[in-house]
């Protein structure tokens, strides 16, 4: 149950919102992030990967995000979802 | 040899205009400074309103830059305070008329005359922003509490990172102590934590700006407006001296307020 | 006519041509024409710059001289002060009639009468040779007799300028806002002063 909507209150305070919406931003503007940029990682990660392991190419999920560090402190973050289908063994590569 | 100081924010809207004026008003009215303020948004001028100039102009800055006049001539004296000066934009032409080292020429020669060139940057990060901070030496910064402000001011601080600015200073415009208070809108910790530059000053959400705006005389003059207090402060610490932040009335959350807060109730105010 | 009616300097940096105040065109066209024909190899690849006593030269003058200029190899500079702009004479028989209103940063100029059915608000510029005629409010800068025609007015329903010239004056409103006006005035040089006067005085 959430308490606090029924006091009509959001849980996070508006400015909060505001400054982790933020801080995700301008990790995209500083590091000029483009989607261009973001397709450039996923074909070396895709090429670097496949040394060791079959993956589902299609099924990559490579975004910008943020993850919490703390319990108070979020970071802006990488992270990468990629589906694997086969391990190679070690002695065939 | 005077200081050329460029203001400028990216985001439209957010007090360039209003804290050029205040800030050299300021500066020749209680620093004793000879300032001349320089706008450069040519197309859409605007400080000659705020400073109610705007009947004296014969001549404008893309007349000196393209010698079509001497610079003293497009010069202009404001009607109260002595050692201020306006140099229009043109209105009737378009950023283009003018380039960048054009403006810096002009720049150069007008620190042979003044202590104090304000540079009243256009919005955007296109040529009017280009031929702004031409001739700049330091640059001001302006953004109010708002997420897209803060983004275009974080733009800016790149944009003049890389062109060789050090230091650019932050003014914090149109604080709402009560809304911060709330928590509904960022703190000034919240805007330095993420710019991390140097705060100027922070001028507070104040209905005498409006006023003052709409009489053609800047609000630093008003010894009863909290923002023309903010931009006095502003001034001061320009000319070196080291001014604490002013309080914005209760901008922390007062005991009560924390209550509330604690019982997760709106606070309202 | 005592005088020339053209003056022919040799200067540092080439020639310079200047056409007194009421010299007759075809007179100065021979003038120089025989001038040069006098020395045609001397004056060959030389710069000309052009000054006129009178303010202006007329664009068909102009052309004239550029061309009488450019056969014996020389060439014409762009005038290097406004007050030596080329200009034609101004022309009352002209007019220019806008229906709309002028808008902040839009510039009219026109050689001529300008009449406009609307209104001119502040930030716009209004520059005639002749007279300026607004049907409306004239809230911005309104600039008659740009080229020096002192007979030119400027009037309007409303008129609060920010600011009025007629030919080299140039007058602002006063800085204490009275009442204005809910008629039409026009306004004049008398003595090298802008007056206004309501329009319902004149015939």
């Amino acid at each position: 149950m959430d308490f606090l909507k029924i006091f009509g209150r959001e849980s996070v305070a508006s400015k909060d919102i505001a400054k982790e919406r933020l801080r995700l931003i301008l990790v995209h503007d500083r590091a000029n992030v483009s989607p261009k940029f973001l397709e450039m990682i996923k074909s070396q990660l895709i090429d670097m990967i496949s040394n060791y392991m079959e993956i589902d190419e299609d099924g990559l999920e490579l975004k910008m995000t943020r993850i919490d560090k703390d319990k108070n402190v979020t970071v802006p973050a990488l992270v990468a979802n990629i589906p694997i289908k086969k391990v190679k063994h070690l002695s065939r590569i | 040899m005077g200081e050329v100081i460029v203001i400028t924010s990216g985001k439209g809207g957010v007090g360039k205009t209003t804290t050029t004026a205040n800030l050299g008003t300021g500066l020749a009215l209680y620093g004793n400074k000879k300032v001349v303020l320089v706008d450069a948004d040519i197309g859409l001028r605007n400080l000659d309103v705020v400073m109610g100039l705007e009947n004296r102009i014969v001549y404008d800055l893309v007349d000196v830059a393209n010698g079509m006049c001497r610079l003293k001539q497009a010069l202009i004296k404001d009607k109260r305070f002595e050692n201020l000066y306006l140099m229009p934009a043109a209105q009737t032409k378009d950023k283009t008329a003018v380039t960048p080292e054009q403006m810096k020429k002009l720049c150069e020669d007008l620190k042979q005359e003044f202590d104090y060139v304000l540079v009243d940057s256009p919005a955007g990060i296109e040529q009017g922003f280009k031929n702004a901070v031409a001739g700049a030496d330091k640059a001001i910064i302006v953004t109010t509490p708002e997420v897209s402000a803060v983004r275009d001011a974080d733009r800016i601080v790149g944009l003049l990172e890389a062109s060789g600015f050090e230091e650019p200073k932050l003014v914090i415009n149109r604080l709402r102590p009560d809304m911060v208070r709330r928590g509904d809108m960022m703190d000034i910790d919240d805007m330095i934590d993420i710019l991390a530059i140097e705060l100027l000053g922070v001028v507070p959400e104040d209905e005498k700006i409006v006023i003052s705006t709409n009489r053609g005389e800047p609000a630093v003059a008003d010894e009863s407006s909290k923002a023309g207090k903010a931009y006095r402060n502003m001034v001061s610490r320009l000319l070196g001296q080291d001014v604490p932040l002013m309080t914005m009335e209760n901008v922390e959350p007062s005991f009560f307020d924390k209550l509330r807060m604690f019982f997760g109730l709106k606070a309202r105010t | 006519m005592g005088n020339k009616p053209v003056i022919i300097k040799g200067t540092k940096d080439g020639i310079t041509i200047i056409l007194e105040e009421n010299s007759n065109f075809e007179d100065v066209e021979k003038i120089i024409y025989e001038k040069l024909q006098s020395g045609r190899n001397f004056f060959a690849g030389g710069k000309v710059y052009l000054k006129s006593k009178k303010g202006f030269v007329s664009e068909e003058e102009y052309k004239k001289l550029q061309e009488i200029l450019t056969n014996f190899g020389m060439s014409l500079q762009e005038a290097d002060s406004p007050k030596t702009l080329i200009f034609p004479k101004p022309n009352r028989s002209r007019v220019l009639l806008l229906k709309r209103t002028v808008r902040s940063g839009q510039k009219i100029s026109y050689r001529g009468t300008v009449v406009i059915l609307g209104d001119a608000n502040p930030g716009s510029e209004i520059v005639a040779t002749g007279d300026i005629l607004v049907m409306g409010a004239l809230r911005g800068m309104a600039h008659a007799g740009a080229e020096g025609d002192v007979s030119a007015i400027v009037a309007a329903f409303r008129l609060k300028p920010t600011q009025l010239r007629i030919a080299e004056i140039i007058s602002r409103p006063p800085e204490d806002k009275e009442d204005l006006p809910q008629f039409p005035e026009i306004a004049r040089l008398k003595d090298n002063i802008i007056v206004i006067e309501p329009y319902n005085t004149l015939k």
